[in-house]
């Protein structure tokens, strides 16, 4: 169902679609070859062998700064790993329709990951219409969005927010058909792990860390479709569509 | 008995004949005793379809089947194709990897069924329980890529997952396959003409639940445990960074294993512009797993800089598609071999079997047994990439003479042709060859001559290679993850089955169902096209020695193939002929096969 909506959304302007560029563009210079790929990442290992998993789990100091998620979708392999590491954490077993992160593969060869990018304005929670009090809000410390009360949420039947999120990210729960939100695992993503287990021939696709001021709205505001004109372009040049020659 | 765990016990049975459709449910018994995937729908395909059934009537079934441990996270999941073949006339199975299988399990079914002929060009599209027979005379004649795209916009689903055939399949070529996710193929034994013959153009899946598991804490630890063995591995990085192509070049230089000019040579120094290495420098542009999976061994690219093929978008070379589409037809380089690649892909033919056709062609006009002439004027020469390239159009669109003589196959080729030709073919149980020399990957013989189906280069290389295999393949998993695995695949396998589904299964009760299914398709062959030792005897180039390359000489003698045969079927307890004996049906269980052996 919420795919329809993704669809019936999807006019395309200019102005987003550069964004879509800037984003999957910001991964690796178009003309390298998966060779050069991973040649540079040797060289950025050897460089800063230090780089490996951030200790997320370590004592932080008393005002931890708040953290986004980050995704570098070109190097994404389409492995489903997040989605099934999210579910398992959230609900218990491999369930990616309730997961709180998504890839899509489309035009079979290009991989799109959604991400709650935990933007500072958060205009889901702008959208939600309840009153007097709002169903979610923005947790200040955390960045995430939590629920005030479950209860007060009307679901797939409001769909405001769903509707208000600017990267068409939000889905429904296909069970109780409520908004699922990222809460980042309370500060240690259990899609990032499972990603950079996943990922390591390939480069870095998820990361969670702070970032000063938020995420950019030319990151955030990048919808799927955007994303996969961008991903297609850059990966695929001269034929930027992705269909058959 | 309730399933515990991994199987819901639901099939869905959908008659296209009649459009009705219905569920049926299997226990926890049945499950354990044949697992599921390929074991479980090899049981349907010998209980529901008749004796002597015609493989392209409305009576042969096409069965999807997913396997317990897929849509979990347990790595490698592959969706098992079941049919009555086409091309050997006994048993037609066929895997594919990528989302339908876990999608399959998440929309709550563990197989599909599906039996008659629809009256016009249709699909299917599942959404959870909701199930629809829909008109596809708008998708008459489009390739896979184009199916695929418009399936998925018709549906509304961007995210479900399709089965679909090209024009092969339409055409009821027997060499047509079932792709899935625009280049992924259940490509062997004629599964898109089993699909075409159904007047089936496609099959959408799309799930919104998830599996449930018996012990979630103990699969999950049994889960992780295989996922770390594999991250750990260190074979896991050449498979992450080339796929399967890695074994381009160390097969063409010093395994001198690489099928060249139809299985003349195995050595071939020139797939160094056509090899893994290459294709990293010029070619890839992206990795692409299948969900759940650490190794990312597809790879997606765009040529460049080529005139005809200016941004052609394609995924391989994998190592059976860059042999058979390179070095066994004399291709040399990526500008050659990716372009036929794509071309199976999207057309829906069997990349391998139509390149054993299309290399067994030309073969036979280097030796001067068939003429230009029978082939509608197409120069096949070894290397002609022009002549090539209308010999798979020729295939799939079954144009003219070539289209009809090729799109057989290569052991039906050779039948009609006759004369000498069946002493330059190349196959095994009337089913063209994979891309590994069988006289130098010494392994590979058990696989093609004496494996359930015949020609596949997958079937496990000796009998209790290919009894663990099958239990595996019933599974649903993909076997490539096991060669991170390696000695422990058996274990973790079992330590996850019995998490899973709340099973108890031991190493001996592992072998006894390895020994029962392999015995179960064994009599289904035999049953259909009359399997016994004489059809498993390999062809006649294995006793020919390699004549270059660092292992120059390599062949098979007859005693050393009859000693294979004699320990495989002594392995199963079969008996002498390689017929499953009534003792060994009584004592796997398998009473219900019992007519198989009775003429």
């Amino acid at each position: 169902m919420n795919e329809e909506k993704e669809g019936q959304q999807s006019g395309v302007s200019r102005r987003n679609f550069l964004r879509g560029s800037i984003v999957t563009v910001a991964a690796a210079v178009p003309a390298l070859t998966l060779m050069e790929k991973a040649e540079a990442a040797s060289r950025a290992k050897q460089q800063a062998p230090a780089s490996a998993p951030k200790p997320a789990a370590a004592p932080a100091p008393a005002a931890k700064p708040a953290k986004s998620l980050l995704v570098f979708r070109k190097n994404c392999t389409g492995c489903h790993s997040c989605e099934y590491a999210c579910s398992l954490y959230h609900e218990g077993v491999v369930y990616p329709a309730a997961a709180r992160v998504h890839v899509r593969r489309v035009k079979g060869i290009v991989d799109v990951v959604s991400i709650c990018w935990h933007c500072t304005d958060a205009p889901c929670v702008e959208a939600c219409p309840i009153t007097p009090k709002k169903a979610i809000y923005k947790d200040k410390e955390t960045n995430v969005i939590k629920y005030l009360d479950e209860k007060l949420c009307l679901g797939i039947k409001c769909n405001k927010c769903v509707e208000a999120c600017p990267p068409q990210y939000l889905r429904i729960h296909p069970k109780t058909g409520k908004p699922l939100f990222c809460d980042l695992c309370g500060g240690d993503p259990r899609c990032v792990k499972a990603c950079n287990r996943q990922a390591r021939e390939t480069g870095e696709v998820l990361r969670c860390d702070t970032i000063v001021g938020g995420v950019h709205r030319s990151f955030r505001d990048v919808t799927p479709d955007d994303a996969v004109e961008g991903l297609l372009k850059n990966l695929y040049y001269p034929n930027a569509d992705g269909g058959r020659r | 008995m309730a399933h515990k765990g991994g199987n819901f016990g639901k099939i869905l049975d959908i008659d296209l004949s009649s459009g009705k459709v219905s569920t049926k449910t299997f226990d926890e018994a049945l499950a354990r005793k044949f697992i599921g995937g390929t074991g479980l729908a090899t049981y349907y395909l010998y209980t529901e379809v008749p004796k002597g059934t015609d493989p392209m009537s409305p009576a042969n079934l096409l069965i999807f089947a997913s396997g317990p441990l897929c849509g979990t996270e347990c790595p490698g999941n592959r969706l098992s194709v079941n049919f009555k073949s086409p091309i050997s006339g006994g048993l037609g199975n066929a895997y594919v990897g990528g989302g339908v299988s876990s999608e399959m399990k998440f929309a709550g079914w563990d197989m599909v069924i599906i039996r008659g002929k629809a009256p016009k060009l249709s699909y299917i599209s599942v959404h959870d329980d909701k199930v629809e027979i829909r008109d596809a005379s708008a998708l008459a004649g489009k390739d896979t890529y184009e199916t695929e795209e418009m399936i998925k916009e018709e549906i509304k689903d961007p995210d479900a997952k399709c089965l679909v055939i090209g024009p092969a399949g339409e055409n009821l070529v027997p060499l047509a396959c079932i792709i899935s996710e625009r280049f992924k193929a259940a490509a062997r034994l004629g599964s898109g003409a089993v699909m075409g013959s159904k007047n089936l153009k496609g099959f959408a899946v799309r799930g919104t639940g998830f599996v449930p598991v018996a012990q979630p804490e103990a699969f999950h630890a049994a889960a992780d445990d295989a996922l770390a063995q594999n991250a750990a591995n260190d074979r896991a990085p050449g498979f992450r960074q080339f796929g399967t192509a890695i074994s381009l070049d160390q097969n063409g230089w010093y395994a001198d294993t690489l099928a060249t000019r139809n299985y003349q040579t195995g050595y071939y120094p020139d797939v160094a512009n056509m090899g893994s290495e290459e294709a990293a420098r010029t070619f890839w542009q992206k990795h692409a797993a299948c969900p759940g999976c650490q190794i990312h061994c597809m790879k997606f690219g765009v040529l460049r800089g080529v005139e005809k093929f200016e941004g052609l978008v394609a995924e391989g070379p994998e190592y059976e598609s860059g042999v058979m589409e390179g070095s066994n037809i004399g291709m040399s380089a990526l500008e050659e071999s990716m372009p036929l690649i794509e071309l199976c892909d999207a057309l829906g033919i069997d990349n391998v079997g139509s390149g054993n056709a299309v290399s067994f062609t030309m073969e036979l006009v280097q030796r001067g047994i068939l003429k230009a002439d029978d082939l509608d004027g197409i120069d096949a020469q070894f290397g002609n990439f022009e002549a090539a390239y209308k010999l798979f159009e020729a295939i799939a669109y079954k144009k003219g003479k070539a289209g009809a003589l090729l799109g057989k196959g290569t052991w039906a080729m050779a039948q009609e042709i006759g004369g000498d030709a069946p002493k330059y073919m190349c196959a095994a149980r009337k089913q063209g060859i994979a891309a590994w020399d069988p006289r130098t990957s010494r392994g590979m013989l058990p696989t093609y001559a004496l494996g359930p189906r015949g020609g596949v280069h997958t079937d496990g290389a000796s009998a209790k290679g290919i009894a663990d295999r099958v239990v595996s393949s019933s599974c649903c998993l993909c076997y490539f993850i096991h060669g991170t695995w390696g000695a422990k695949t058996n274990s973790n396998i079992m330590a996850m089955l019995n998490t899973l589904c709340g099973y108890t299964i031991n190493d001996a009760e592992y072998e006894t169902l390895g020994k029962r299914i392999i015995t179960l398709q064994r009599a289904y062959s035999h049953r259909e096209a009359g399997d016994n030792r004489q059809s498993d005897m390999p062809f006649a180039r294995v006793y020919e020695p390699m004549p270059e390359g660092p292992k120059a000489g390599a062949k098979w003698t007859p005693e050393e193939v009859k000693k294979l045969q004699d320990d495989y079927y002594a392995y199963f307890g079969w008996d002498d002929n390689g017929v499953p004996t009534e003792a060994c049906l009584k004592k796997l269980g398998l009473d219900f096969c019992l007519d198989s052996i009775k003429g």
